[in-house]
């Protein structure tokens, strides 16, 4: 109230919105095209989706991702934990810290082309293992940052009353510690294997002959945008929106969480 | 007095430069409610952690029944602990959480469930064994964590300012609760606190601790009558402090006497200051016939006078400009701002009180 309408931000703003996701609604829209052009509409329909199952070297290409994705997923998610554990309690190092979160930070390019080399150096041949490494390494950075939150927010002394209580450190951690930070390895495993689905550029330098998913898409849009291209791109966009969403619901705060003092809540 | 369970002996420990423990020794007996009270910073958390096994002393040990404890781990040690925090198991029920130390020893099951139930019953907590934490109220959770700890029988139960994190009403409520179930259950009760009135309330005695040493353990009442120290001597309720010095059987206090008392080897001439609580302080009116030579006695002027329920608190101020805080029961009369009084201090009241060595 009060505020003097400005016409002019308005106009701005509904660009602004309009070309992020305009691009996105019409593609959607147009994968239950029933034409062959990808441009004119004919009418619902879902043949492209089916013919997309029906498409061997599409679905081989989502194996292949879904393999690397797992894999890399459950590496990411063992290792960042430990991480967290010893960026968190084991040091103080800034330098050190920020060497890890620092990967995430270089241009994919540069790490492909440097994964590339490496890989090279050290005789590891391209394919799915090549990339399920490039993967884990960028992965574990994820998900250290992530299970570092939900470490600092723990409240150590429930570590320390298992031990008072007669409870060993390991079956501790897996009792008391681990369930605790559960949300946090859960969301990192979320984040990770999403990011893993759409990796393209390390993913490309690393695969020689293997096709990803992501290249598989590339290598049809070679050939125009076709509907089905349409349709791989909605179903892509559902599953990452479900799983990001997820990792949301799952890592943000809750209530009942460790107690802490002069909190009521009854 | 009967068997000591816990004695500590010449304890030490630095984190980096700060001292936390200076050199402590103590003596915890058999089914005592014992508090350890100072300020933060005294050192009382780190030793009660070390009793605990969070932490191993630099220096000294520490005798659970007679035996070492030496670098014994938490779980190894017959002593539990109640965090500040509670630090209850966030995912589990209230059920649960009482479980979880006896499910450790391997017990069978009835046996855990027997004895979760009987705890759940003696602090009131049947109705919300089912519920988690994060739906307790903070005087719930106090008592989970409570039930927890004493589930296991420990030979002692370790209590880190147990009463800290509820506010001022049901602190004082548990106070009295807590006094209660120690006596109930039977076991030894060592507390933290930084809270006099709280460890004066639970504790049958209390070790007044500074800067990691140990100054004076006593009983709430002789800590009240016998304070070791000035420092003991202000920290535990009011008190009256009138600079004196030294001399070779007492404390002389200009301009008003000479009283004979302990000096606690002061050297005569030496400074030293006497002591008098509020409630020890006679005030009288200005035309009262002079008392008797037992007591000092000298003019003074009534400053403020505050009424607190059941007691009166006049402030006067001497001639000299010392200020004095006499307490007397409602029924007395209350002093009109202004007027003239004479200030009575009954020399068997007054107490020596050195600087202390911390």
């Amino acid at each position: 109230m009060g505020e003097p309408r400005r016409p002019l931000l308005a106009v701005y703003m509904g660009a602004l919105f309009a070309f992020l996701y305009l691009p996105i609604a019409i593609l959607v829209v147009l994968s239950f095209n029933d034409s062959k052009l990808a441009t004119v509409w004919r009418g619902f329909s879902l043949r492209w989706y089916e013919e997309l199952f029906r498409d061997t070297e599409v679905l081989l290409s989502i194996r292949t991702t879904l393999v690397i994705a797992i894999a890399a997923t459950a590496l990411s998610i063992v290792f960042g934990t430990l991480l967290a554990f010893g960026i968190e309690r084991r040091t103080r190092s800034a330098a050190l810290e920020n060497g890890i979160y620092l990967p995430l930070l270089i241009p994919d390019v540069v790490t492909g082309i440097g994964l590339l080399s490496f890989y090279a150096t050290i005789s590891l041949p391209l394919g799915t293992v090549a990339i399920i490494i490039a993967h884990s390494v960028w992965g574990t950075a994820f998900a250290a940052a992530i299970v570092r939150t939900r470490l600092r927010g723990l409240d150590r002394s429930i570590e320390e009353a298992s031990l008072d209580l007669g409870v060993r450190e390991v079956p501790t951690f897996l009792r008391i510690t681990l369930p605790a930070i559960s949300p946090g390895i859960i969301a990192a495993a979320l984040v990770v294997f999403t990011l893993s689905i759409d990796e393209f550029i390390i993913a490309y330098f690393t695969a020689g002959q293997t096709v990803t998913f992501p290249i598989q898409v590339y290598s049809m849009i070679r050939f125009g945008v076709t509907p089905e291209i349409n349709a791989v791109a909605t179903l892509m966009l559902l599953f990452s929106m479900a799983l990001i969403v997820g990792a949301y619901l799952i890592a943000r705060p809750r209530s009942p969480r460790a107690a802490r003092p002069g909190e009521e809540t009854a | 007095m009967s068997q000591t369970v816990i004695a500590i002996e010449g304890a030490r420990k630095r984190f980096g430069e700060t001292v936390a423990l200076d050199g402590v020794s103590l003596e915890i007996a058999e089914g005592e409610f014992f508090a350890l009270l100072g300020p933060s910073g005294c050192g009382k958390t780190t030793l009660l952690r070390a009793i605990g096994g969070f932490g191993a002393l630099d220096e000294g040990r520490i005798l659970l029944d007679g035996a070492d404890l030496g670098r014994s781990r938490p779980y190894e040690r017959p002593v539990n602990m109640m965090f500040q925090s509670y630090a209850l198991f966030p995912h589990m029920r209230v059920r649960d959480n009482v479980a979880y130390g006896l499910r450790a020893e391997r017990l069978p099951r009835d046996e855990v469930a027997a004895r979760v139930d009987e705890v759940l019953g003696v602090v009131g907590l049947h109705e919300l064994a089912d519920r988690r934490p994060g739906q307790l109220s903070g005087g719930q959770r106090q008592r989970v964590a409570l039930a927890r700890a004493i589930v296991k029988r420990p030979r002692v139960l370790l209590l880190d300012e147990p009463l800290a994190a509820l506010d001022r009403q049901l602190r004082q409520e548990m106070q009295i609760e807590l006094k209660r179930l120690q006596h109930d259950v039977g076991l030894t009760f060592v507390v933290v606190t930084h809270d006099q009135e709280e460890a004066m309330t639970m504790a049958d005695r209390i070790a007044v601790m500074r800067s990691g040493r140990v100054l004076q353990v006593a009983t709430p009442r002789d800590l009240y009558r016998r304070p070791a120290d000035r420092f003991v001597a202000s920290f535990i309720g009011t008190m009256n402090i009138l600079d004196g010095v030294a001399t070779a059987d007492g404390v002389r206090v200009d301009p008003v006497g000479e009283v004979r008392l302990e000096a606690f080897g002061a050297a005569p001439g030496a400074p030293l200051a006497v002591g008098i609580r509020p409630d020890d302080v006679i005030l009288l009116d200005a035309d009262a016939p002079p008392p008797p030579g037992t007591a000092f006695a000298f003019p003074a002027q009534v400053e403020t006078t505050v009424f607190a329920g059941s007691q009166i608190h006049t402030l006067v101020r001497d001639t000299q400009g010392r200020a004095f805080t006499a307490t007397a029961g409602a029924g007395a009369e209350q002093r009109r701002e202004g007027s003239a009084c004479v200030v009575v201090l009954p020399l068997d009241a007054l107490v020596a009180l050195p600087e202390g060595s911390a």
